[in-house]
C-alpha cells in the first residue's frame, strides 16, 4: 500500500519500507531515512538522511499548509488527492428517500455536476428537501419531471461518471 | 478632544486606530458584521456593535444604520479608515448634519479631489504639473481629435474610477478609437459613468505620493513623500520612504508641489498628493486620496508621529500638531502588504483560514493585523490581512530586517505572497533601488519561486503526511513483530 | 539463561555437503512457489485486465500495512491434486497486519478457473477461518469466486468440515465477537454469496462485485427471466435497496481505502500477557541451518544446533539437561515471546517421555508456549521398554499435551513417524500453526519398515498357507510400498493435502514463528487442569 498525496497540485506517493530501526520512506525513485523529531502543535521537526528540515503546519480538512524556511507548500492528504482525481464514492442513481412531489429541477440532462451540487427539490410530507450529487458526473437523466408526485424509491436522477477510472495493468 | 470614537472601518485599520484612542484615553466603538465576529478590532474596542444585513461589505457601507449608533450611543467622532465610506462625500455631509464629527476632509475638498478631472484642473490652476491630456466633453469623436493631440504613448483612463480598473494604454493612433470606445464601456460597467480622460503616458514611471496634513484654514504641512512603484495589477505591494535615488532638490520641489495644492483647497486633515515621476526627473500630478492611507506607517516611522493622533487632533479642531520645521526624516521604512493570494497564479485572491498566525518580532519590526487565528478569509473582503513594516537606521538594514522577518513570519491557512515578498526583499534589482511601476512584470522571472529541492518537497509531504491520523498509524501503530520484521514475504 | 555453544565445523565436508543439498531444496521449493503464485495462462490475465480487476495478489499487497509482513499459508496446497490445475487451491490465505490490526486473509484467485472453489480449496479457507476462530483473529476476505466446482460436488459440499464449515466458522467467529470484512471485487454466488452476508461488514465494487444465491444463467435456467448480473445482485442494488452490502466502490482500490479504514476503526485487541523480552537477532547465523540439517532421512542432527540459529540471542534455558536427554527442553525467546522448546534429538525412551510431560506441566504453570521441533522416528520399542511401560509413559506425554490450555506450535524439521507425531503435537492434536521443512518426511512409519514389515506379513502370510516362499512376490510387495511411502511421505504431499500450514524455508521460520505466536495471543487462555503431577 501506498500513501498518495498532493504536492502544490502534484501527485507524490510515499511508500514505508521499514521502521526499525529506522523508518525508512520511498518517494519516487529515493529512499529516505525519516525521523520525527518533535509535533509540538503547528511546529514540527523531521530528519530526513541525516538532515533536519522544521518548520510550521496547518490542516483545514484534507489540505495542510506547511511552511518551511521560505517555502510554502500546500499538500493534500490522501483524501484530497483522491478527489482530485474525482473517484469519490457515490451512486449513479439518485433515488427518493420516501413518497413526494417534485418541485425544481437545479440541472439538466448532459450537466456537469460536482458532489455537493443540488439536483433537485422534491417536497415530501410537507417538507422540502434539496438533493445533492453525491459525486461528481454527468447528467445521465431526470426520470421524474417538475411537478410530479414519485412514490418511495422512485429513480429521481441517473449520473455517469465523467472520468471512467483506467483498467489496473496486467499481472507480470 | 473628542470623547467617544466611532471607527467605520474593520481589520487592521480598525485595530490602528483603537490604538491610538486607547493612548489618547479615547472611548472605542467597534462596528462588525455577523462574519467578522470573532476579529480582533471586535474584541479591541472598548464596545463593539454589531451590524444588521446579509452582505458583509454593504453593512459596513450602510450610512443610515452607522449613523444611527453613534447617535444612539453617544459617539462624538467618526474615524471612516481607509476604503469603505472613507472619501464618500455625501457620507459625511451626513455625518455632520447628525452633529458628529467626521475625522477627514470637508466633502468639498472630497469632492474636488475625488474627481480625477476636476481635481487635475484644480492642480493645473495652480501651478502643479499635470501630464498633458484631452477631457471628454463631447462626443468620442471630437475626444479622439483631442487624445491624438496630447501624443503618444496615452494612457486612457476612467473619469471617475481607481484601481486601474478601465485603463487603456495605447501606442498608435491606429488602435486608438477601439481602445477609448472598450475603456468607456468598462468605464460605464464599473463606475455608472461612461466619461474617461487620456494622458500622455509616462514609461517606467515612479509612484512617488506626499503625505499632507492641512488644518482646513489654508495651513498644511508636508511628512515627505512614500516610494510606492512596486505594484502588481495597480495595486501597490511594498512602499517605502524615503523615496531610494531621489535627489534632494527634486524631493523639495515635489513635497512643496503637495503642499501648494492642499493650501489652495483648504485642506483639512490627513490627505496624500500622488504623483508620477519620469525617468528624466519629470513628474505630474496623479491624484490625491482624502483619507489616511495603507502605507501610513512608513511615515510615521521615518518621521516619528502618529499620524492617527494628528488627525483626531485636527477633527477636535485642535490645529496640526507641529510645524513644518519640525519634520524630518530620520533612517528608512518599508512596509510589506500581507495579501490572500497566489503569485504563481497572476496573484489570484485567495480563501482560506488563519490556521497559524505567528508574528515576527524584534527591533525595527512592526506589524498592523486585524486578524486572528481560526478567522474565516473569505471573498467577502478586501484580500490584504496585514501590513509589516520594518525600519531601520538605512535602507539596507530596514530591507534586511524586512526579509528575516518575512521569513519568521507564520501566517498558514490561506495561500499568502510572504514567500513572494521576501524574494523581493532578495532581488538585485530591488536592493539597487532601482524601481518603477514596471519593476514586479519586469523582474517576474527571477522573482518566481524556485523549484524547491527534492528534500524540501519530501519534508514537506512529511510535515504534512505526520499530521494525519492514517499516515501515523502506519508508522508507528504496526504491532511487534511486525514492525521489526519489516517487509517480509515467506 | 546460557547462550548455547555451537560446536558446528562450518568448513567440514559433511556441513557443505548439507549445505548444498538443503540449498538446492529450498530453490525448488522457491520455484515451486513462484510458479503456484505468479505464472497464469495469458488469456485468465487478458481476461482480468478486461475487466480491470486486479490479480489476488495485487490487491493483497494494496490491503497490507506498507513495509510488513505477510505469513502466507499453504502457498503449495493442492500441487499434488487435480492435474496442478489449482495452484495454491486456488486461493490465498495468510496473517498480515491491515491499520495496525493482526487480520486472517482469505483472497479467492479468480485467475485460476474464475476462482471456482476446488475440494482442498474449501480446505484450505476452512482452514483460515479456523486459525481465525482459534485465535481469534479478525478476518478479510476478497471475495472473487466462481462458486464450487460442481463436478467435484461430493469433496466438497457435504460433509462436516467442508464447505458448510466456512459459513458455519463465519457464524461462530461473529457470536465470539471477531470481526470479519468482506471485500467483493468478483461475483460471489450461490453459497459463496454467504461469505460476505455472514460478514460484519462488506464493500462491493461497481461494475464488478455481485452477490446473488443464483446467478444469471441460473435464474433464466429456473424462471426463464433475462437479468443482467448488475441489476440482480449488483453494487448500487444491494447497497440501495436490499442492504445486503454495506458500502459502494467505485474502483477496486477504493474498495481496499475503504476496507482499511473500516479495519481501522475495530477495538484494539487486548492480547494475552506473556513473559517479553526485547527482541534480538540469534547470536549464530541461520543461514548454517542449511549446513545442520541432514541430507538423508536416516541420519541424524543435534536440535541445539537448530535452536541456536532460531532463538533470540541463542540463549537457551535447558530444563532437566541430564536426564532423558533424546528429548531437549527448554526457554527461550523468538521475537521476545517466551516459549518452552520441546525438540527431539532421537527415539522418545521411558524418561525422555516423562521429560516431556513434566516439561509441559511447567510451560502451563507458567503461562509459556510450547514449541515442537520434530524430528521423531518413534517411541523406543521392544521387550525391556514395554515392561518399563513405554505406552503407559508415551500416553502421559500425549495426554499432557493434548491438556494444555497454553498455544502450541509445531515445526516439522525432518522425520515424523509412528506415535511419536501424536506425542510432539501433530497435525491432529490443535496445535495453532504447523509448519514444515522441504526436507521433511512423514508417515505411520518409515518407508522401509513398512516395505519390510509388508514383505514380513507376507512372507508369514505364504508360510501359514503351505505356500512356496516366492521372493519375486516379496519384493514386489517390498518395492510398492517403498515407492506410495516414498510419494506419500514427502513434505510436498503433506502440504498439497493441507496437513500443515505450509512449506517453510528452514531461515523463515523465526519469522513465521514470531508472527504465529503473536497471533496466538490474541485467543484467551483455557481453564487450567491439574497441578505439576511429578513424573
Amino acid at each position: 500500500m501506498s500513501y498518495e498525496m498532493l504536492l502544490n497540485e502534484q501527485d507524490v506517493s510515499l511508500e514505508i519500507l521499514a521502521r526499525r530501526p529506522d523508518l525508512r520512506i520511498k518517494s519516487g525513485d529515493h529512499v529516505h531515512t525519516v525521523t520525527e523529531v518533535a509535533t509540538t502543535g503547528a511546529a514540527f521537526e523531521v530528519t530526513i538522511d541525516g538532515k533536519s528540515f522544521s518548520g510550521w503546519r496547518y490542516a483545514i480538512g484534507d489540505e495542510v499548509f506547511v511552511r518551511l524556511g521560505t517555502r510554502s507548500f500546500i499538500v493534500g492528504l490522501p483524501q484530497a488527492q483522491l478527489r482530485a482525481h474525482s473517484k469519490g464514492a457515490g451512486h449513479d442513481a439518485l433515488h427518493a428517500d420516501m413518497p413526494g412531489t417534485v418541485i425544481a429541477i437545479h440541472t439538466q440532462v448532459g450537466a456537469e455536476v460536482k458532489a455537493g451540487d443540488k439536483l433537485i427539490t422534491i417536497e415530501s410530507m410537507k417538507l422540502q428537501v434539496g438533493l445533492v450529487a453525491s459525486r461528481d458526473g454527468m447528467i445521465e437523466g431526470i426520470h421524474v419531471p417538475a411537478e410530479t408526485a414519485f412514490d418511495r424509491g422512485a429513480l429521481l436522477i441517473s449520473l455517469v461518471p465523467l472520468v471512467i477510472p483506467e483498467a489496473p495493468k496486467a499481472a507480470k | 478632544m473628542l470623547k467617544k470614537v466611532l471607527i467605520a472601518n474593520r481589520g487592521e485599520i480598525a485595530c490602528r486606530v483603537i490604538r491610538t484612542c486607547r493612548k489618547l484615553g479615547i472611548a472605542t466603538v467597534a462596528i462588525y458584521h455577523h462574519e467578522d465576529r470573532l476579529a480582533p478590532h471586535v474584541k479591541l474596542a472598548d464596545q463593539a456593535i454589531q451590524l444588521k444585513g446579509d452582505v458583509p461589505t454593504a453593512s459596513y457601507l450602510d450610512q443610515h444604520q452607522i449613523i444611527t449608533i453613534c447617535q444612539e450611543n453617544g459617539v462624538d467622532g467618526i474615524h471612516p479608515g481607509y476604503g469603505f465610506l472613507s472619501e464618500n462625500a455625501g457620507f459625511v455631509e451626513k455625518v455632520i448634519a447628525a452633529g458628529i464629527v467626521f475625522i477627514g476632509p470637508d466633502a468639498t475638498s472630497m469632492r474636488l479631489m475625488g474627481d480625477k478631472i476636476r481635481s487635475r484642473v484644480f492642480a493645473a490652476e495652480h501651478g502643479v504639473p499635470v501630464a498633458p491630456s484631452a477631457m471628454q466633453e463631447g462626443d468620442l469623436d471630437s475626444f479622439l481629435v483631442q487624445a491624438e493631440a496630447v501624443g503618444f504613448p496615452l494612457l486612457i483612463k476612467a473619469s471617475a474610477g481607481g484601481g486601474g480598473k478601465g485603463m487603456k494604454i495605447v501606442r498608435s493612433a491606429s488602435e486608438l478609437r477601439e481602445q477609448i470606445t472598450t475603456a468607456a464601456n468598462e468605464a460605464q460597467r464599473y463606475f455608472g459613468d461612461s466619461r474617461v480622460y487620456a494622458e500622455r503616458l509616462v514609461e517606467l514611471p515612479r509612484h512617488i505620493e506626499v503625505q499632507v496634513l492641512g488644518d482646513g484654514k489654508g495651513n498644511v504641512v508636508h511628512l515627505f513623500e512614500r516610494e510606492c512603484s512596486l505594484q502588481r495589477r495597480y495595486q501597490k505591494i511594498v512602499e517605502e520612504s524615503p523615496a531610494p535615488n531621489l535627489p534632494k532638490a527634486l524631493r523639495d520641489r515635489i513635497c512643496n508641489a503637495a503642499v501648494e495644492l492642499a493650501k489652495a483647497a483648504k485642506y483639512k486633515n490627513a490627505g496624500t498628493v500622488e504623483f508620477i515621476l519620469g525617468a528624466d526627473g519629470e513628474f505630474y500630478f496623479l491624484e490625491m486620496n482624502t483619507r489616511l492611507q495603507v502605507e501610513h506607517p512608513i511615515t510615521e516611522e521615518v518621521v516619528g508621529v502618529d499620524l492617527v493622533e494628528a488627525q483626531l487632533k485636527i477633527a477636535a479642531g485642535e490645529g496640526i500638531p507641529f510645524e513644518q520645521s519640525d519634520l524630518k526624516q530620520t533612517g528608512w521604512a518599508i512596509e510589506c502588504r500581507i495579501n490572500a493570494e497566489e503569485p504563481e497564479k497572476d496573484f489570484r485572491p485567495a480563501i482560506g483560514r488563519i490556521g497559524r498566525l505567528r508574528s515576527p518580532e524584534g527591533e525595527g519590526v512592526r506589524f498592523d493585523a486585524g486578524i486572528v487565528e481560526g478567522q474565516a478569509v473569505t471573498p467577502a473582503f478586501d484580500s490584504m490581512l496585514a501590513k509589516l513594516i520594518t525600519y531601520g537606521a538605512t535602507r539596507a538594514e530596514a530591507v534586511s530586517r524586512m526579509e528575516k522577518a518575512l521569513t519568521e513570519l507564520v501566517l498558514l491557512g490561506v495561500p499568502n505572497n510572504i514567500d513572494y515578498l521576501a524574494r523581493i526583499m532578495r532581488n538585485a534589482e530591488f536592493l539597487s533601488g532601482k524601481l518603477h511601476t514596471g519593476f514586479l512584470p519586469q523582474e517576474a522571472e527571477r522573482l518566481a519561486a524556485p523549484e524547491p529541492s527534492p528534500d524540501e518537497q519530501i519534508a514537506a509531504v512529511l510535515a504534512a503526511a505526520f499530521l494525519d491520523v492514517d499516515f501515523r498509524r502506519i508508522v508507528y501503530a504496526i504491532p511487534e513483530p511486525y514492525a521489526s520484521i519489516g517487509f517480509w514475504r515467506n | 539463561m546460557t547462550i548455547l555453544k555451537s560446536s558446528l565445523n562450518t568448513s567440514s565436508e559433511e556441513f557443505r555437503t548439507r549445505y548444498a543439498h538443503n540449498k538446492k531444496l529450498v530453490a525448488e521449493l522457491r520455484e515451486m512457489q513462484h510458479v503456484a503464485r505468479m505464472i497464469r495462462p495469458q488469456r485468465d490475465l487478458d481476461r482480468l485486465a478486461k475487466q480491470g480487476k486486479m490479480l489476488p495478489r495485487e490487491r493483497l499487497e494494496k490491503l497490507l500495512d506498507p513495509g510488513t509482513p505477510f505469513l502466507e499459508f499453504s502457498t503449495l496446497a493442492a500441487n499434488r491434486a487435480y492435474n496442478g490445475e489449482s495452484p495454491s487451491a486456488s486461493c490465498i490465505t495468510g496473517i498480515g497486519t491491515i491499520s495496525g490490526r493482526e487480520v486472517v486473509i482469505h483472497a479467492d484467485d479468480s485467475s485460476v478457473k474464475g476462482g471456482a472453489w476446488y475440494p482442498l480449496t474449501v480446505k484450505k479457507i476452512v482452514r483460515a477461518l479456523e486459525i481465525a476462530l482459534e485465535n481469534h483473529l479478525p478476518m478479510v476476505h476478497l471475495c472473487d469466486s466462481a462458486g464450487g466446482q460442481l463436478q467435484l460436488q461430493s469433496d466438497l459440499f457435504p460433509d462436516k468440515y467442508l464447505a458448510g464449515r466456512m459459513f458455519r466458522n463465519q457464524a461462530m467467529m461473529s457470536k465470539y465477537g471477531i470481526k470479519q470484512l468482506a471485500l467483493v471485487f468478483g461475483q460471489c454466488t450461490a453459497g459463496g454469496a454467504y461469505i460476505p452476508g455472514l460478514c460484519d461488514y462488506n464493500v462491493i465494487v461497481r461494475g464488478t462485485g455481485a452477490v446473488f444465491l443464483g446467478g444469471p444463467p441460473l435464474v433464466k435456467a429456473a424462471t426463464g427471466a433475462i437479468v443482467t448480473s448488475e441489476e440482480l445482485g449488483g453494487c448500487d442494488m444491494h447497497t440501495q435497496v436490499s442492504g445486503t452490502c454495506d458500502y459502494p466502490a467505485d474502483t477496486e482500490d477504493e474498495a481496499i481505502r475503504i476496507g482499511r479504514d473500516i479495519v481501522a476503526q475495530w477495538e484494539l485487541p487486548k492480547k494475552w500477557s506473556i513473559q517479553q523480552a526485547a527482541a534480538e537477532p540469534p547470536l549464530y547465523d541461520p543461514d548454517e541451518l542449511y549446513g545442520i540439517i541432514p541430507d538423508d532421512i536416516k541420519k541424524g542432527f543435534e536440535m541445539r544446533e537448530v535452536i541456536a540459529r532460531m532463538v533470540d540471542g541463542s540463549r537457551f534455558h535447558e530444563y532437566q539437561p541430564a536426564y532423558g536427554n533424546t528429548l531437549v527442553c527448554g526457554f527461550a525467546n523468538i521475537w521476545g515471546y517466551k516459549i518452552g522448546i520441546l525438540a527431539n534429538n532421537g527415539i522418545l525412551f521411558n524418561d525422555s517421555s516423562l521429560k516431556a510431560a513434566h516439561f509441559m506441566e511447567l510451560c502451563n504453570q507458567n503461562n509459556t508456549p510450547l514449541l515442537f521441533l520434530q524430528n521423531i522416528t518413534g517411541f523406543m520399542i521392544g521387550t525391556e521398554y514395554e515392561r518399563k511401560g513405554i505406552t503407559k509413559d508415551g500416553a502421559k506425554m500425549i495426554m499432557a499435551q493434548v491438556g494444555s490450555h497454553v498455544p502450541k506450535f509445531t515445526v516439522m524439521c525432518h522425520a515424523s513417524f509412528g506415535a511419536g507425531n501424536y506425542g510432539m503435537c501433530g497435525r491432529a492434536y490443535d496445535g495453532r500453526f504447523l509448519f514444515t521443512w522441504p526436507n521433511h518426511q512423514i508417515g505411520v512409519m518409515g518407508g522401509e519398515q513398512a516395505a519390510n514389515t509388508l514383505a514380513e506379513v507376507k512372507l508369514m502370510q505364504m508360510k501359514r498357507n503351505g505356500l512356496e516362499v516366492n521372493e519375486d512376490i516379496l519384493t514386489e510387495v517390498r518395492n510398492q510400498t517403498l515407492k506410495a511411502y516414498e510419494t506419500q511421505t514427502s513434505a510436498y504431499f503433506s502440504t498439497s493435502e493441507l496437513w500443515d500450514d505450509g512449506i517453510l524455508d528452514p531461515v523463515d521460520t523465526r519469522n513465521a514463528l514470531g508472527m504465529a505466536i503473536s497471533a496466538s495471543l490474541n485467543a484467551p487462555l483455557g481453564d487450567r487442569g491439574y497441578g505439576v503431577f511429578r513424573m
